[in-house]
């Protein structure tokens, strides 16, 4: 019954939605080079998969090799900076601030640098998601409260048995929150770099390219290979928080 | 009694901050003997968690000594003869009730076998065997505290210091647990330093009070409590409870802080 | 700050014995801005028409996001039905690379600075929404109940406990917005057809960097400070605004 409740409604509006579209498209008869109704964009996908798949795999391969390669740089400074808090609290608001740099921006610089096939692409997507995962990870490191620590203390554990037992489970849950949201994030950097330049066989240059050609019903089946591979990706991150911290779910918080 | 498991000759403390340094105690000298409660009672900020944290080696000491089982506090802290309770319970999250109070032996790195067994042993004690596996998060804040006891026991330390351990629980609970630590602690033998601002719960739980007077603290007076033991709830209506409640109060008179308990008291 | 940078830039540089090609002179940057463009005119005073046309698309699309998503998260607070039916795609489309349809967004409008704050005000909406709803819900039980027993109506509830208490989420939403709306507005010049901004300048740059690879790097120097230009000028206002919050809210 909850269920029903719960989802119903965003059912209804997935439905409703996808009826409405089609309707305006038909009733107006849009041009479909503006917006293709839904089955015309089904179609499209029936009709260039085997392009969609081969250009959605690469661009995939940058987003998740950059994510890994980020988010553990990530992780592993924050790790080594929680080691001298006084260290960690003069470089916190630098690496918070980072967030208000377009990292994007530096698409065109990362092409001089790393050519212009898929390390590039990496480069900014780890450029991306460093920043956010070092962020979250430090400051769930540096979160315990100081009673814990008096605790530790008191049973005289070693630096090493405070990090492993105490730290690190106790940072988990900021740990993933960062890494799902850098999951989306790098399939964002992926794709809008290969925006800035990159092979034509990229889902970014292929959309960008189908979209100024005015080859919409293209442009959106790759569009939708995007999407459907960004939550993949996020589904799947978020899959290995449950595996990886069940105490925290079986609260049913989330 | 041979020599005394705490002993402490004219410890002093002084906080330096930017603010400026905040003498927290002078000259405070005390020894404890084996199996012996003894509760410290004073007005708020007179340096009672200050006095226990030294004793444990959390904090040092700007002059005195502090002697523990003849060993200096640190030595004693480094062989873990120290359990630890605060007002709050600090339980971990992610380690259900039974790993909570495995932490100590893991981190001591005892065997296996002592691993599985003790902890099983000590949560029958608190009476909360049937809630091992639970989170600490699906308990009350009675039984988390009855968890956090049971840790605190976990590597059979000889001193046990308890820094307002029931401050957070009703009165109901509150006596309860009175009871269960008395106890735990007939069971453990263990020698407990217990700070309170309950005048009553130090009477009934304590064969000697601490009552310290403020800014600095220091030792204002130390009550023995000939109450026979075991303690029970007839004690609670004993005339020679209602005398000794009655001086450990006076000796506390300036102390503003005090007069919630004071009505507190009235009704019982 | 400014000058460890330059130390490690020119060191790293004469460290690596990097060319220009891969990184360029601190000064030569510096050069590159008063060098002439194919117009006579001077690359500041190009750099800086661009910029300014890029930033008053990401502020109009800032605003335009802005109320947007206060709207929404506001009629979430009010009806448990739309929160239902709508709030699971607000949420999942974060999940969903949203500026990957930005060229689509040109096809649809056009190559004005219209389809860039379209695109800006898009990816300030999301965070505010989802931060916003959050906030308008997170009201302390206690105080609710006391304004009902005050039998404030809900306009006042609203007015007088939920907003000022969200007033923390949206500024953090606010912050991750300021940069994304200016990410936002470059992303939309990159398609074929726009003339101004500083994503036109950038792509330009890109394709002569082998004759003035300096160009670049100014180019995206210039970038880099609206977004935080933009981003610190939301912080000043969260500080003057919500100085009374203790706990800044981590989202
Ligand atoms: N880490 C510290 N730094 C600076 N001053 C401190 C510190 N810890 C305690 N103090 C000061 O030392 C004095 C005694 O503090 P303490 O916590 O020992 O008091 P207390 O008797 O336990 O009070 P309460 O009953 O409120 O818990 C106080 O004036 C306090 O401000
Ligand atoms: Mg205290």
């Amino acid at each position: 019954m909850g269920y029903v409740r719960d989802y119903a409604p965003a059912a209804l509006v997935l439905v409703m939605g996808l009826v409405l579209w089609e309707a305006v498209v038909f009733a107006f008869s849009i041009e479909f080079y503006l917006l293709p109704a839904p089955h015309v964009i089904v179609q499209s996908l029936r009709e260039t998969y085997p392009v969609l798949v081969e250009a959605g795999l690469y661009t995939f391969t940058e987003a998740v090799l950059g994510w890994a390669l980020g988010c553990g740089g990530g992780i592993l400074a924050a790790m080594i900076a929680s080691r001298s808090p006084a260290f960690a609290r003069v470089v916190l608001p630098y690496a918070v601030a980072s967030a208000s740099v377009p990292i994007i921006a530096l698409a065109p610089l990362a092409i001089v640098w790393f050519g212009v096939e898929q390390g590039s692409k990496i480069a900014i997507v780890v450029l991306m998601t460093f920043f956010p995962t070092f962020v979250s990870t430090l400051r769930g490191l540096l979160s315990v409260t100081p009673q814990s620590l008096e605790l530790m203390r008191s049973y005289a554990a070693t630096e090493r048995q405070l990090f492993l037992k105490i730290r690190l489970p106790h940072s988990l849950p900021m740990m993933f929150t960062a890494l799902r949201a850098c999951a989306t994030l790098a399939m964002i950097g992926a794709v809008v770099s290969e925006f800035f330049g990159g092979p034509v066989k990229s889902l970014g240059v292929y959309i960008k390219s189908t979209a100024s050609l005015f080859q919409t019903r293209q442009a959106w089946s790759a569009i939708l290979v995007a999407c459907a591979l960004g939550l993949l990706f996020y589904f799947a991150v978020a899959l290995i928080e449950r595996l990886a911290m069940p105490w925290h779910f079986e609260r049913g918080e989330h | 009694m041979g020599s005394p498991i705490v002993d402490l000759a004219g410890v002093a403390k002084t906080f330096e901050s930017r603010a400026g340094a905040t003498e927290a105690l002078r000259a405070v000298s005390l020894s404890v003997d084996a199996g012996e409660f003894v509760s410290v009672i004073g007005p708020s900020g007179c340096g009672k968690s200050s006095l226990l944290r030294i004793v444990g080696d959390l904090v040092e000491p700007s002059a005195g000594v502090v002697r523990v089982k003849g060993k200096s506090a640190r030595q004693a802290r480094l062989d873990r003869d120290y359990g630890i309770v605060f007002q709050t319970p600090v339980l971990y999250d992610w380690r259900t009730v039974l790993e909570n109070v495995q932490l100590p032996l893991e981190l001591a790195g005892r065997p296996r076998a002592e691993r599985e067994q003790r902890p099983r042993t000590l949560l029958r004690l608190v009476g909360l065997d049937e809630f091992a596996g639970h989170y600490p998060w699906q308990l009350s804040g009675g039984m988390q505290q009855r968890v956090a006891i049971a840790r605190a026991l976990a590597l059979n330390p000889s001193i046990l210091l308890m820094d307002e351990p029931f401050g957070a629980l009703d009165e109901m609970t509150r006596e309860r647990l009175n009871q269960e630590l008395l106890q735990v602690c007939a069971e453990t033998a263990a020698t407990v330093l217990f700070v309170t601002h309950s005048i009553a719960e130090a009477v009934f739980l304590s064969t000697r009070i601490v009552v310290m007077s403020p800014r600095p603290g220091g030792i204002e007076r130390v009550v023995t409590v000939a109450l026979p033991r075991p303690r029970v709830d007839a004690t609670r209506a004993d005339p020679r409870f209602f005398e000794l409640v009655t001086t450990v109060r006076q000796s506390l008179r300036e102390d503003p802080g005090l007069a919630g308990d004071r009505a507190g008291l009235r009704g019982r | 700050m400014v000058v460890a940078i330059a130390v490690v830039w020119e060191g790293g540089k004469a460290l690596f014995a990097l060319p220009s090609y891969q990184l360029p002179h601190l000064h030569e940057i510096a050069a590159d801005f008063l060098r002439e463009g194919a117009g006579g005119e001077r690359w500041l005073w190009i750099m800086a028409q661009n910029a300014s046309y890029t930033a008053l698309e990401s502020l109009i699309g800032f605003a335009l996001g802005g109320v947007t998503g206060l709207v929404l998260a506001i009629g979430f607070a009010h009806s448990r039905w739309l929160e239902r039916g709508l709030l699971p795609y607000v949420v999942a489309s974060q999940t969903v690379p949203i500026l990957a349809i930005a060229p689509m967004v040109v096809v649809w409008l056009g190559t004005s600075w219209f389809s860039k704050a379209v695109i800006a005000a898009y990816l300030t909406f999301f965070p505010v929404t989802v931060n916003m709803s959050r906030g308008l819900r997170a009201v302390d039980p206690d105080a609710l109940a006391m304004m009902r027993a005050l039998a404030a109506s809900s306009r006042q509830i609203l007015f007088k406990l939920r907003f000022p208490a969200a007033l923390p989420y949206l500024f953090t939403a606010l912050r991750i917005s300021a940069t994304a709306s200016v990410i936002g507005a470059i992303v939309g010049e990159l398609p074929v057809g726009s003339r101004f901004g500083m994503g036109v300048v950038i792509i330009n740059a890109a394709q002569y960097y082998n004759w003035r690879p300096a160009n670049l790097w100014a180019a995206i120097l210039v970038s880099a400070v609206i977004g935080i230009v933009f981003y610190h000028a939301v912080a000043a206002v969260e500080r003057r605004v919500v100085s009374w919050s203790r706990t800044a809210p981590v989202v």
